[in-house]
């Protein structure tokens, strides 16, 4: 079942660095108006020194990242799009400081009208156990907002962990990243 | 150098310390930048309260509406609206040598103001950190950062002073609640 979070809200992903480390994040987009709306779910790796190598950038068009430690997958269904990341924290380089989860919204601005937003949910499950750990709901508005933040996942003590920030913002994916993280992109 | 205090830690105040009647206690932190829309209000308060961790009277909780308290003794030096720029956000001075002789307990609280409304929480906080200083040399004798330890909380109460054999101690409490001020007064037995 998992628990619903809200931004701001710290889940543990691991309890030590010796437990479980693979997890599938879904995304699972509600194609009410077919077509009309759509999510293209990222990952980026940003190391500790606020560097993002562009090969580690994971979405529909690099669908995994140089240590094949993120893996994207999608699948297009009549009532349901479904945007996978599966991630295995072990096989994360040292460098690594935290993964960016993110999407970047579309909309067919022919058929989006204002009033229209439909709704989608972000889900993790720990792929040893098969147990979702966390969901979060939220939709995508007609207009105006480019980019979600959807959370992070990050290194605290001992444990990994997922923030959820939740965050839309006008600007683009680099926008962001420059801008929200600091981060570079080479 | 100031002593660095992990979450629980307790270090005497006084005794290594003789003659310190008067300490600045120094509250801060740093808010992200997915504030929803909303700037952060983040306020410091402080509870005088009794051996049971009560206080006596309403006016035992000092805040950004009761900026003093009767005695003289905890004197909040205002609100700090938008918790921007480096260092303390909001200072509250303490002058041991006032207190009453009823109150055991000094606790130091930070609260989001209209959390629930802004959707806010101190999750979207971090960098927090309650340190005290020598008020006469302006030398930091206690630190003790927060860490991340904190999610959907709204109200934290970040450490307290405490009387212990006739002298004053620190302990690290770092405990959060949820219901913002709201909650932390009535946990307090402030009437809300």
């Amino acid at each position: 079942m998992g628990i619903q979070v809200v931004s701001g809200q710290k889940v543990i992903l691991t309890e030590s660095l010796e437990s479980a480390s693979k997890f599938i994040f879904k995304m699972e987009i509600e194609n009410r108006f077919k077509g009309t709306f759509d999510m293209d779910l990222f990952a980026v790796n940003i190391e500790k020194n606020a560097i993002a190598n562009k090969e580690n950038i994971v979405f529909y068009n690099n669908v995994k990242d140089i240590g094949k430690s993120i893996l994207y997958s999608e699948v297009y269904d009549y009532e349901i799009f479904e945007k996978k990341i599966d991630l295995d924290i072990r096989l994360l380089p040292e460098a690594t400081d935290k993964i960016v989860m993110a999407a970047t919204l579309y909309r067919n601005l022919h058929h989006a009208d204002k009033d229209k937003e439909t709704g989608f949910t972000f889900s993790a499950v720990n792929k040893t156990t098969g147990l979702k750990i966390f969901t979060l709901k939220g939709s995508i508005p007609a207009n105006g907002k480019e980019t979600l933040v959807l959370g992070e996942v990050y290194r605290y003590k001992d444990t990994w962990r997922f923030n959820t920030v939740n965050n839309y913002s006008d600007e683009n994916l680099l926008g962001v990243l420059n801008n929200i993280y600091n981060a570079k992109v080479y | 150098m100031a002593v660095s205090l992990q979450k629980g830690q307790k270090v005497d105040l006084t005794k290594g310390n003789p003659g310190l009647t008067k300490i600045m206690v120094g509250l801060g932190w740093d808010t992200n930048k997915y504030d929803g829309g909303h700037d952060f209000d983040l306020d410091a308060a402080a509870f005088l309260t009794d051996e049971n961790g009560r206080v006596t009277s309403d006016l035992d909780f000092v805040f950004y509406n009761n900026l003093q308290h009767p005695s003289g003794s905890v004197v909040h030096q205002g609100d700090n609206l938008t918790g921007e720029g480096e260092g303390d956000d909001e200072q509250i001075l303490v002058d041991l040598s006032l207190v009453p002789q009823n109150i055991s307990k000094i606790a130091f609280t930070v609260t989001i103001h209209d959390a629930d409304v802004r959707g806010q929480n101190f999750g979207q906080v971090s960098n927090a950190f309650i340190r005290v200083v020598n008020e006469a040399t302006g030398i930091e004798l206690i630190r003790y950062d927060l860490g991340e330890d904190f999610s959907i909380e709204t109200a934290v109460v970040v450490g307290e002073l405490y009387r212990h054999g006739g002298e004053w101690k620190f302990n690290a409490i770092g405990s959060g609640f949820q219901g913002g001020l709201a909650a932390l007064c009535r946990n307090f037995g402030v009437n809300v």
